[in-house]
């Protein structure tokens, strides 16, 4: 089971894909991760990748619808209020950065009570309903010369500037409840959305974000910093079209060899056209 | 763009500082490392394109030309220390010192469970410097127009202070409309196009910032926000700045806190938030929203947050931090409910008190002048307990300065440094300028 979106806007390409990790599939279960891209075109572009990671086990048996409500909300709520603020770019940044884990979450908790309600689901004894359907968002966003990019949970996020520098905005929690996975599901969420802005990068920038399926299948952050160098590499001398193409393949036989998680990536891409175009950058940057 | 390598040049002092490393990147440009020729590191942020303007400019060199505010209280401001520039980009930038980003925390990092939150003594610390260090910048001239938690940064173990991000400063009542702040942090008179930043607004955003540091939650987020569908400017407005109504208002209850787990930490901070500073954040969100002029002062919020810290108490049975509201005979814990009797207090002559918590520390600002070099937060004497008689309890003298005390019975004994009073109900101590407080259970 795989998903795959992708897009062109006016400063590159962007694309998201979702693959079922080995394990679920043994057991019969559906993939708990999820991907939605958005963008809107005219006179105030933009462009979102959403992914999420269903937090699976028992205790979240629903997590799977979870995670599709969770990418869904993330770029209907980003792309409206886009379409409220993108006159002023100061109160654009401010709604990302103060209001929009707010309304996300508090969005995403009313699509899964209507969902609940209707599947007729109901809360364990002593606990909240939503932490059936328990999981992660990360979003990443381009709009008007910025990179917005936030997160509730796991799951990792790079941003490039050139293309060879790499960069974590979001410095894992050092040592401190290194064991709460962090949630939609929490009654907290919406204080931990974490926010980075950045200047839109130069061409041959890019922003990556993966669910942990994919982190965890390389044995230390520098490995996977290598991993997502590498993948940009093989993005520009063949076009993000082509490599997103063959990301379920790929993502496949990662989570065989590997983690046994769901695998979920998305990329966003300066400077770059619909297939072999990596080439013209290359003049570009020369 | 200047990158890892290049040799910047200070526009004042014409020293050439070497980029390093990056540390860090904004909406407003990007933060390296840089190395002076004696050797030191500091900080260069180098503005990108967009922020390089020349009315920056201005404002940096009028920054540059004041310095940082003096004292204690103005060495918390990461101030330009130098503007600087680089032959082959027609941007700029400035150096500041550099942050040890380990220590510091934003509250948002407290948050989302980055870093520890701050106990009720840190809070009450990090509160009492934020005031202080706002009141000296106000004092010198100048507003900040952008308080918010993004600039703030505090140690949450030892309480300390730094306010960064100051490139934005501006002089009071002569703010351009451009740096606005954050609609969420900004007095409703702004917001309404009404008024200019100056001091009166940064006031208002102060509150909004210890409120969120105290209460984990806006003043104004109550069932008006969560009752709007789409959360647009116009909506903001109506919030922040035509009907601001406090979520914790007894009278006006349009603007409670749903019935929402969502509510439910800032309901519970509320209910174990000391007494006085919740009068203090009623009349800031209540009276100081209509009349600018009743926004509770930066020195009224440094008295109660001194007052506060203070005030705090352990809990005997599981050691959790309360703090005393100074008026109830008991403390009922926060953490497990049971209620425990008050330690001894000493009560100094200007009515301020100090709890005889073990945990508590006798400041300089309790036994001499303040005197502006230092703040007078450093460590003047501390509780000691007796070790062969675990029930008796002493002040020990951490100056160098002996101090006078007088039992009930008249006796009079000297307590150099080093040494510590024993505490007895009704003794009066004597201190260093001749400061005299007198113990009372
Ligand atoms: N003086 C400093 N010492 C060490 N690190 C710093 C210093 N100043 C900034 N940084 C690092 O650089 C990052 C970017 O700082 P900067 O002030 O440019 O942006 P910001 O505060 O994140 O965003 P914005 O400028 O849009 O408010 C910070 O998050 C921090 O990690
Ligand atoms: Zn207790």
């Amino acid at each position: 089971m795989s998903h795959v979106e992708r897009g062109t806007f006016t400063k590159g390409v962007y694309a998201a894909a979702s693959e079922i990790g080995a394990s679920h599939i043994a057991q019969g279960m559906p993939c708990q991760d999820a991907c939605k891209t958005g963008e809107g075109r005219g006179w105030f572009p933009y462009t979102i990748v959403a992914v999420a990671d269903g937090h699976g086990d028992q205790r979240h048996d629903l997590s799977d619808i979870g995670a599709a409500t969770a990418v869904e909300v993330a770029v209907r709520e980003l792309s409206n209020s886009w379409h409220h603020y993108k006159l002023y770019r100061k109160s654009f940044h401010d709604f990302f950065c103060y209001d929009a884990g707010r309304r996300i979450v508090r969005a995403w908790r009313q699509a899964i009570t209507h969902c609940a309600e209707t599947a007729g689901v109901t809360a364990r004894p002593g606990r909240s309903v939503y932490e059936r359907y328990g999981t992660t968002v990360q979003v990443a966003m381009w709009a008007n010369g910025y990179v917005l990019m936030a997160k509730v949970g796991d799951g990792e996020m790079r941003f490039s500037s050139d293309g060879i520098s790499l960069q974590n905005p979001f410095v894992a929690p050092s040592d401190l409840d290194s064991q709460t996975t962090h949630s939609l599901a929490m009654k907290d969420a919406s204080r931990v959305w974490q926010t980075a802005v950045y200047p839109e990068p130069a061409p041959g920038g890019y922003v990556f974000v993966s669910t942990d399926g994919l982190s965890n299948s390389f044995p230390t952050d520098q490995d996977y910093n290598a991993y997502v160098q590498q993948l940009y590499n093989v993005v520009e001398t063949h076009g993000l079209e082509a490599v997103s193409r063959s990301w379920p393949s790929w993502f496949s036989s990662y989570t065989h060899a590997g983690s046994g998680d769901d695998i979920t990536a998305g990329m966003i891409c300066f400077g770059l056209g619909e297939d072999e175009r990596g080439k013209q950058h290359d003049s570009a940057r020369t | 763009m200047i990158q890892q390598g290049h040799e910047v040049v200070s526009a004042i002092s014409g020293e050439k500082i070497t980029v390093g490393r990056k540390l860090g990147e904004g909406g407003q440009g990007r933060v390296f490392t840089g190395r002076r020729p004696d050797g030191t590191n500091v900080a260069v942020k180098w503005y990108n394109d967009v922020q390089a303007t020349p009315d920056q400019k201005r404002g940096l060199l009028h920054l540059l030309k004041h310095g940082r505010p003096s004292g204690a209280a103005g060495a918390r401001f990461v101030w330009p220390i130098d503007l600087v520039e680089h032959q082959a980009d027609p941007c700029f930038g400035y150096v500041m010192d550099v942050i040890d980003m380990k220590r510091f925390a934003e509250l948002g990092e407290v948050w989302a469970g980055i870093k520890p939150a701050p106990s009720f003594r840190a809070m009450a610390r990090i509160s009492a410097k934020a005031a202080e260090s706002y009141r000296k910048l106000h004092l010198d001239g100048f507003c900040y127009r952008d308080i918010s938690s993004g600039n703030l940064l505090f140690d949450p173990t030892a309480g300390d202070v730094l306010i960064c991000d100051n490139d934005n400063v501006g002089i009071n009542g002569q703010s351009t409309a451009q740096v606005l702040g954050t609609m969420e942090y900004m007095a409703p008179e702004i917001v309404r196009g009404e008024a200019v930043p100056g001091t009166k607004t940064d006031l208002h955003s102060l509150a909004v910032l210890l409120f969120q540091l105290w209460i984990w939650h806006h003043p104004f987020h109550g069932r008006m926000e969560y009752d709007i569908r789409s959360w647009d400017l116009p909506a903001k407005k109506r919030v922040y700045g035509e009907t601001p109504v406090f979520i914790f208002d007894e009278d006006d209850h349009r603007n409670e806190l749903p019935d929402d787990p969502e509510y439910d930490t800032a309901k519970l901070r509320w209910s174990v938030c000391p007494k006085p500073l919740k009068r203090m954040f009623r009349r800031v969100f209540i009276e100081g929203v209509e009349r600018p002029e009743a926004r509770p002062m930066e020195g009224e919020w440094q008295k109660l947050f001194r007052q506060l810290e203070d005030s705090v108490v352990t809990c005997p049975s599981d050691r959790a931090e309360n703090i005393w509201d100074g008026e109830s005979s008991e403390v009922v814990c926060w953490h497990c409910r049971q209620t425990f009797p008050l330690p001894p207090k000493l009560i100094f002559k200007q009515g301020s008190s100090l709890m005889l918590d073990s945990t508590a520390k006798l400041r300089y600002r309790h036994v001499q002048a303040v005197d502006e070099a230092s703040g007078g937060d450093q460590t003047a004497g501390e509780i000691v307990q007796n070790p062969k008689k675990p029930d008796i309890w002493g002040l020990k003298n951490l100056t160098d300065v002996s101090w006078r005390m007088q039992k009930q019975d008249g006796t009079v004994r000297e307590v150099p440094p080093g040494q510590a009073a024993t505490l007895s109900h009704g003794m009066n101590l004597t201190f260093n300028d001749g400061a005299t407080a007198y113990v009372t259970s």
